[in-house]
């Protein structure tokens, strides 16, 4: 067999290791931090489906839901009815809600997240609130719950006031906890629960807002038929059938469940890749180092070799030590891996609908240690299969070994090909997608490999210098990090890879606000107003103009619905099982502007624009410009007829032209476009965009406009551009943990590397103050030399992130790139400081030695 | 024991070739003990290295106890080395991670054998080299002297029917160098092994049943096939021994 170790390498091996676990223990520590990062990651991930599992219902808060945009037709009302269990109904919209602080004197609005409910919602779980309790008591009372955020920026208490369309309400209690929504929730808008019948009387849910109307059903031990979730999906495609035309929102606890665990999925995906770099860069280290001890075994390899040891025993020697070291390397890192599991919640608090339950993931924890110890076997393969190269020869001769020259370049291919699947194996089973897995190893070899090429490029670069007029401490520091068995390279791309990490994702970070910046900077809108009718435009415009703000567009909105696409009903294509199109633009309920002209954001890619046309009633097909994505989803071309119901009347309209729209905008763009000259006698409400000259103009304005008219939502996009902020840092910050696992792994890898070359360092060092260099000296080379490593280091990760900036910002942002120096600066400077950190820690006993000591150590 | 028929060796040196060993032919007696010596760069060690089958003739055969060195692949090498084969370095090559008891165990473990049944044979050993106190010993420990007689005690330990020894006392002062000249024909001669030396102390070749004299890759001169045990040679290594009784 082989394959199996005999008694002899075992003995070996152990008797080998004994002496060194320390640095041996070091050299694996590579892969530490990456699997730790994999532990934690995969075990949170099992932590959050166990809570969903726990959950579930809580999730929902009833065992099914369903909503659509407009009130219940007779059909569907029929059916709910016949349905029973126990049921809540909710309207949902977002409105300007006006709150009134009894500690200030100022009134403050803000486009609000209005759930009118009636009703025991939710069955399952609790809303929490402050004081506890007020969720039972809201609808008798016909008080308010408000968002704790809102709350505590304007400083409201329980008993202050909230104005929700012409209705004023008392705020009963502050919303803690809704089941089911993260506080991320809050970003979008203060969320405010108020009593159902309220709603009717604020007058909003007739004028053109955006509605819900859900309705909760919780099925009791009083339905027996109802308690499976194929029971509850089947009544759930039942009530689909019924409202055959229309969009009707089903959602079960299992079907809330998967979109959750699709979520969760997705973002310990990301966040598990990100890991994966570390893990890779740590068994990049770990390679190296075994390079570095496969060459300095040599000669006790040769010894073996020439005492009759078979080329088979000294491989599994040393095989046998690797694997040891990967298996140590891997536990390590799993137990910090369970350690950091404990804490990793924290940086998802705000995204997580409920509290975790934390626990051992056995699943979690074999996969990250399997998955650390096959990684660096793999990546050592090729510099162990060296050891079969040895030649006895070297005993009598010695010359230098150096292990990668000697296999044959049949093998290395082999074996490189090997690792790659292997790799592309592990990852498609981690992220289970082939696909993605071979892009993501593809793309991670790239980038490994242009972090190596630029690494060297800046090592050759260093070591060019000619630095004559340096003093002796700078020259000597410098040419330390190209003693023979330098592992400069890889320690450069190690810690390089953190430094593009961590830099490109604040850099990209940083584009993302400065897009959202550039569109409200100048004379772009920063306040947009909608749902106005058109009886109320005039005055609107009146209240902005006497306060100084500048209008930029009045923008009129006309809904609609698809009724035939060339000559086909809608109703008949939804039922033909091999149509193209998608559901949703069927059924869609489009809102549509008219103009004579294209704006900036509109840029024409198939047709022609045709700006104007006769009315209805005219007999003439109006030619119409489709956003290419609608263009797609309807599977239509130029020239394709579509007619249109406008509240009843039906529109001919033909596709003239397809454009491609940049919604990214704050200005209302339009999937789908009229020309002028059809629409205008249609009923219709606006949307207005103006530029205000300041914060509180914004904020005075906007009460104002809500005063008179309480239907009339704004957008403030100072606050929007805020909540976007907010919303990446938190993003951002997770993404940035995870690229600090990147770092810490090029901090262990320099410790082992420094470790490996700990006894030529120290002979070094004895030979220097044996010429009579003083400690200080000594000191200030060691601190040249990792000074020189940092820095090179970020200077390849920062190079390298600011070219991906700039990619970034000039193919996908649209952006002239302007970097936040200071920001990398800083990064790199603290980067710098824990290399050094860590060189000194390797380093302070060798000071303390005394020469004659070390003089008797031997190679090892 | 060993024949060399014909050995060649050329080492390709930038374009042209550089032969380093040519034709050399010679056969060693069992028993018996021979230097090689030469001025240095005349493929002394080279010659060893193929003999001991470290490396391989470019044309001709060496011939150990009968096996062709040149159709054997390297781990039936090292199985050969392993039965046959003693090896005492210049520079000792100890394993720096064993002990000196573990270094000397290292041939007969290799074989498979226990660590009960080798470890009184190699504390044997070490006493009979000197090493009595320093058994559990690592290399970097011992001084060079004490380092060979280490490497001498693992080179008998699994009685090879040959011992190469590429300039034993090389790294060694002349007065430790004596010392473990004295060791190695002493026990050499308890334990019958064949003995191939390359040297460049005339005192130490002088003490060898016959020597070989390389220059520029031939055989310059060769005293000639020993018979057996040749008396002259038999009578020196007594002698010796004798000496070293009384000196200690
Ligand atoms: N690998 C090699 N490539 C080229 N020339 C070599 C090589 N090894 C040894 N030589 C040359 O072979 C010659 C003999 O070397 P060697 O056998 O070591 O001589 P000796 O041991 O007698 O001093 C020397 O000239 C040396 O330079
Ligand atoms: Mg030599």
């Amino acid at each position: 067999m082989p394959l199996i170790p005999d008694l002899f390498s075992f003995k070996t091996a152990w008797r080998d290791a004994r002496t060194q676990f320390r640095s041996l223990l070091l050299y694996s520590g590579g892969i530490v931090a990456g699997v730790a990062a994999l532990v934690a990651i995969l075990s949170f991930r099992s932590d959050v489906m166990l809570t969903v599992n726990d959950q579930a219902r809580e999730l929902l808060g009833a065992d099914l839901e369903i909503s659509l945009n407009e009130p219940y037709g007779d059909s569907l009302t029929a059916w709910v009815d016949s349905v029973g269990g126990e049921q809540a109904r909710s309207i949902e919209f977002s409105s300007m809600v006006l709150y009134r602080s009894s500690n200030s004197d100022d009134d403050a609005t803000r486009l609000s997240q209005i759930r009118a409910i009636d009703g025991a919602f939710p069955f399952y779980g609790e809303i929490k609130t402050e004081p506890s309790g007020a969720a039972m008591n809201y609808q008798e009372e016909r008080t308010a719950l408000v968002d704790r955020p809102i709350m505590n920026q304007l400083g409201l208490q329980v008993g202050d006031s909230i104005r929700v369309g012409t209705e004023w309400l008392e705020i009963a209690g502050m919303i803690l906890e809704v089941p089911g929504e993260s506080a991320a929730f809050s970003l979008i808008g203060p969320r405010i629960i108020i009593p159902e019948e309220v709603a009717s009387g604020t007058g909003l849910l007739d004028r053109g807002s955006r509605v819900q109307y859900k309705t909760w059903f919780r099925f009791g031990p009083d339905r027996p038929e109802l308690q499976s979730d194929e029971a509850v999906e089947e009544l759930a495609s039942e009530a689909r059938e019924r409202v055959s035309d229309r969009r009707l929102g089903v959602t079960t606890v299992a079907s809330r469940m998967d979109d959750f665990s699709r979520i969760v999925d997705n973002l310990t995906k990301f966040l598990g890749m990100v890991g994966f770099i570390a893990l890779m860069l740590g068994a990049l280290g770990v390679a190296s180092a075994v390079y570095v001890y496969i060459k300095r075994k040599s000669i006790t390899v040769a010894t073996l070799r020439c005492l009759g040891a078979s080329s088979r025993q000294t491989l599994h020697i040393f095989g046998l030590q690797i694997a040891g070291l990967g298996f140590a390397g891997a536990l390590a890192g799993s137990l910090l891996g369970l350690i950091i599991q404990r804490f990793l919640p924290l940086l998802f608090t705000d995204f997580l609908p409920f509290e975790l339950v934390q626990q051992v993931s056995v699943p979690a924890l074999m996969l990250g240690f399997l998955t650390g110890v096959a990684v660096s076997f793999a990546f050592a393969v090729l510099p162990l299969l060296s050891i079969n190269n040895i030649s006895p020869l070297l005993t009598i001769r010695s010359t230098d070994f150096s292990p990668l020259a000697h296999v044959p370049k049949r093998i290395k291919a082999t074996v490189g090909v090997g690792v790659i699947l292997l790799l592309i194996a592990i990852l498609a089973l981690l992220l289970e997608s082939i696909a993605v897995a071979v892009l993501f190893v593809g793309g991670l070899i790239a980038s490994i490999l242009i972090l190596m090429g630029t690494s060297v490029l800046l090592i050759r670069l260093a070591r060019s210098m000619r630095l004559r007029s340096f003093s002796y401490i700078w020259r000597q520091g410098i040419a330390n990090m190209f003693r023979p068995n330098n592992q400069t390279a890889v320690l450069v791309t190690t810690l390089g890879m953190g430094m593009l990490l961590i830099g490109s994702m604040y850099l990209s970070q940083e584009m993302i606000l400065q897009r959202i910046d550039l569109q409200t900077g100048g004379n772009q809108p920063n306040l947009v107003f909608y749902d106005i009718q058109t009886d109320q435009r005039e005055d609107i415009i009146e209240i902005a103009e006497s306060h100084d703000t500048q209008i930029l567009e009045q923008v009129p909105i006309v809904s609609m619905r698809l009724s035939r696409l060339n000559d086909r009903p809608v109703r008949e294509i939804r039922e033909d099982t091999t149509r193209q199109a998608g559901n949703w633009a069927l059924t869609r309920e489009y809102r549509v502007s008219y103009r004579d002209e294209l704006n900036e954001a509109e840029t024409i890619r198939e047709g022609e624009w045709i700006g104007r046309s006769e009315g209805i009633g005219s007999g003439v097909t109006v030619p119409v410009s489709l956003d290419h994505r609608l263009a797609d989803d309807l599977n239509v071309e130029l020239n394709d007829r579509l007619t249109f119901d406008v509240q009843g009347v039906p529109v001919e309209t033909y596709v003239a032209s397809i454009r491609e729209v940049d919604f990214q905008r704050p200005q209302p763009n339009f999937f789908l476009l009229f020309p002028s000259g059809v629409l205008e006698q249609a009923p219709q409400f606006f949307a207005v965009t103006m530029r205000s000259p300041d914060e509180l103009t914004t904020a005075q304005l906007q009460q104002e406009v809500v005063q008179a008219h309480p239907n009339v939502s704004a957008i403030d996009i100072g606050l929007v551009l805020e909540s976007v902020q907010t919303f990446l840092d938190k993003v951002a910050m997770a993404v940035q943990f995870m690229a600090l696992f990147s770092i810490l792994t090029g901090l262990i890898v320099l410790a082992s590397a420094i470790a490996i070359s700990r006894f030529q360092r120290i002979r070094e060092s004895v030979l220097l103050r044996t010429i009579g260099a003083s400690r200080r000296q000594i000191r200030g080379i060691q601190v040249v030399e990792y000074l020189w490593l940092g820095t090179l280091a970020c200077l390849t990760g920062v190079l390298l992130s600011l070219i991906a900036g700039w990619l970034l910002a000039y193919f996908y942002f649209d952006l002239v790139f302007v970097p936040d120096v200071p920001a990398l600066v800083v990064a790199s400077l603290i980067v710098i400081a824990l290399t050094l950190a860590v060189g000194f820690l390797n380093m302070r006993n060798i000071l303390h030695k005394s020469p004659l000591e070390i003089l008797r150590l031997n190679a090892e | 024991m060993l024949r060399v028929e014909d050995l060649t060796k050329t080492y390709q040196s930038g374009d042209r070739p550089l032969t380093v060993l040519d034709r050399v032919t010679f056969e060693i007696e069992p028993g018996t003990s021979c230097a090689i010596v030469g001025p240095s760069g005349s493929g002394k060690t080279t010659l060893l290295g193929l003999c001991a089958g470290l490396d391989r003739a470019t044309s001709g055969d060496v011939y150990l106890k009968d096996h062709s060195l040149r159709i054997l692949d390297e781990d039936a090498l090292a199985v050969i080395r392993n039965r046959h084969i003693g090896f005492v370095f210049q520079s000792f090559q100890l394993i720096p991670t064993l002990t000196a008891l573990e270094n000397v165990m290292v041939p007969m473990e290799l074989r498979g054998a226990g660590y009960e049944e080798v470890s009184a044979r190699a504390e044997r050993l070490l006493v009979e080299v000197g090493l009595a106190g320093r058994i559990h010993h690592y290399p970097t420990q011992l001084s060079g002297g004490e380092q060979q007689r280490v490497g001498m005690a693992r080179a008998f330990i699994h009685e090879p029917d040959i011992l190469f020894a590429d300039e034993p006392t090389g790294n060694l002062d002349e007065e430790t160098g004596s010392q473990i000249e004295e060791i190695l024909f002493d026990l050499n001669q308890k334990e019958g092994t064949t003995l191939v030396i390359v040297t460049h102390d005339p005192e130490l070749a002088a003490q060898c049943d016959r020597i070989i004299r390389l220059k520029g890759g031939r055989v310059a001169t060769d005293s000639g096939p020993a018979a057996g045990s040749a008396a002259p040679a038999g009578f020196n290594r007594n002698s010796r021994s004798a000496k070293k009784m009384v000196d200690s």
